[in-house]
């Protein structure tokens, strides 16, 4: 029971962690129509711009947390403006190839400027909670707790404002944003800034539990493209969900199973669900 | 005021090598419906594509309200006040019928970003404002009892009412109808038919693209017809049904057959 406990709650805080990457993906994905692949990357990005603020200038964490989502939120705004723009009207393989490109790009910039030996950065509070029997760090409640907060505000933004609305109608239908005398351009920047943040925010929250080095991005994006698929590309929902379930899912498999074939599993679950429902959980058909 | 509402002035454009409108002038008066015929490829759907700035003329020149709008970019001329349908129907499909109405209400103004967010009381106020218009949107282009049905699975009639609906829900003065009766059911023509009567009642301003002639010749006060980008005629409808031109190029059969 005390194991189980355990286990589940380190699934659900890389979940958390996923969901957060996988909503990210999902709104940019709105945008691109290809899944945006140097989105790995910023999320690098991120926890070494956090890492940089709190370990080199001695921010304390919350502020290399907030630092870090600016930053890469401007991040985001600046690489949709100059990178992906112009290839809006191009051949879907165009922006993927430039995805592609751009993590050539920064991973080995971000090698080349800063090596690749393993860091890491201390937590805010090195508390540990009993529960139940079970000891739980406090740095894995405020991964939790956090990636739900911000989740929700990012769906009631999305709902609940004028600028959301038009960010979800820019998503849906370009033209017929257009028509309704909304922006598209800056709507496209802005789901850019904010999928970007989101990375950095997950990058952040487990920077203190996870190691930051210039390739760690590529185990969590190989992860959110397989929970964006299954959550239904582009659906709210599905990535939230589909976060958490393969967080979990991962976490009981790699506790109980196997510590070998977690991906193989988790891939092979795809394909089955695929199979059942090609357009994945939340999708609807086009 | 200004007795037009619209004027082209000398619009030509190349696709290419291809003159797909040469040389075109035209205004439409306030009020009235006022339709745009042509074979295929006549270059009506371009004309459009050129005054709600979707592609830029080659040369000419487009005033809406005395303003000149061509340069402007489509979500800035949506905000002028000149609404619009795509031939093929341009809706939000995983939202409800009065979301999609939603979303126009809430984007017709200029707003800040910061205010948005920040002045949430403000906000709701033109929430509930925009909400109430929504619901009457709704009612108006006869979609009351669908409002919470998703546009996806709507019926084709029913999804042309919601995109006309949506050209609407900017309250604007000017309303671009792109073959609103394209693929759409006998029974449903009427009730599109009688839409655009009642927009024209509410003093807005029509200007239609049509292929139904016997829907045209009936409702319209004037009427364009175009051939290969070049202005045949444009006059009342009767004026326009009997010109030789119009009938040799694009009438013909059609319209003889029937009337």
């Amino acid at each position: 029971m005390g194991i189980l406990l355990q286990t589940l709650i380190n699934g659900i805080m890389l979940g958390s962690v996923y969901a957060m990457v996988a909503l990210g993906l999902t709104l940019i994905y709105g945008i691109l129509n290809v899944p945006n692949f140097v989105h790995g990357t910023l999320y690098m990005i991120g926890a070494y711009i956090a890492y940089f603020a709190i370990v080199s200038f001695g921010a304390p964490y919350w502020v290399g947390l907030i630092v870090s989502l600016i930053i890469l939120f401007a991040i985001g705004i600046l690489l949709e403006r100059i990178v992906f723009r112009p290839f809006y009207d191009k051949p879907l393989i165009n922006s993927f190839i430039v995805a592609v490109g751009l993590i050539l790009v920064l991973e080995n910039t971000a090698l080349s400027l800063w090596g690749p030996e393993f860091r890491q950065f201390a937590a805010p509070s090195d508390k540990v909670i009993k529960v139940m029997g079970v000891m739980i760090t406090a740095q894995r409640i405020i991964v939790i707790v956090t990636a739900a907060v911000l989740i929700w505000l990012v769906h009631l933004f999305i709902k609940k404002t004028r600028l959301g609305s038009a960010i979800e109608a820019t998503s849906q239908n370009p033209d017929g944003a257009l028509l309704m005398g909304i922006n598209i351009s800056h709507m496209r920047g802005i789901t850019f800034g904010i999928g970007t943040a989101l990375a950095a925010v997950a990058a952040v929250l487990v920077g203190p539990i996870l190691l930051i080095y210039p390739a760690m991005g590529h185990t969590v994006i190989g992860m959110a493209f397989v929970i964006i698929i299954i959550g239904g590309m582009g659906s709210f929902i599905g990535a939230v969900l589909g976060g958490y379930i393969i967080g979990i899912l991962e976490t009981l498999v790699t506790s109980y199973i196997t510590n070998f074939f977690t991906e193989a599993i988790i891939f092979g679950l795809l394909v089955l669900l695929l199979a059942v429902r090609p357009t994945g959980l939340f999708g609807k058909p086009h | 005021m200004d007795e037009y509402i619209l004027e082209v002035r000398n619009l030509t454009k190349y696709f290419g090598g291809l003159k797909a409108i040469d040389n075109v002038s035209f205004k439409i008066n306030r009020g009235e419906i006022y339709s745009i015929i042509g074979p295929n490829g006549a270059g009506k759907t371009t004309l459009f594509n050129m005054i709600t700035g979707f592609i830029p003329p080659t040369e000419g020149e487009i005033f809406f309200q005395g303003q000149k709008i061509n340069g402007l970019k489509p979500y800035q001329i949506a905000r002028l006040g000149i609404g619009r349908t795509f031939q093929l129907t341009t809706l939000f499909m995983q939202n409800t019928v009065l979301e999609n109405l939603l979303i126009g209400q809430k984007q017709t103004r200029e707003f800040p970003v910061f205010h948005s967010i920040m002045s949430v009381k403000r906000r709701r106020v033109s929430q509930s404002e925009a909400v109430e218009r929504a619901h009457a949107v709704a009612e108006f282009i006869g979609l009351g009892t669908f409002k919470n049905t998703m546009a996806a699975i709507l019926p084709h009639g029913a999804q042309k009412q919601l995109s006309i609906g949506l050209a609407l829900s900017g309250d604007p003065d000017l309303i671009l109808l792109d073959e609103p009766l394209g693929g759409v059911d006998m029974d449903e023509i009427d009730m599109i038919i009688e839409l655009i009567k009642k927009i024209r009642d509410e003093g807005k301003t029509i200007c239609l693209i049509e292929h139904k002639m016997r829907v045209v010749m009936n409702i319209s006060d004037r009427i364009l017809a175009l051939s290969y980008g070049k202005k045949l005629v444009e006059d009342l409808p009767e004026v326009v049904a009997s010109n030789e031109d119009v009938i040799a190029s694009y009438l013909g059969d059609r319209y003889a057959a029937r009337g």
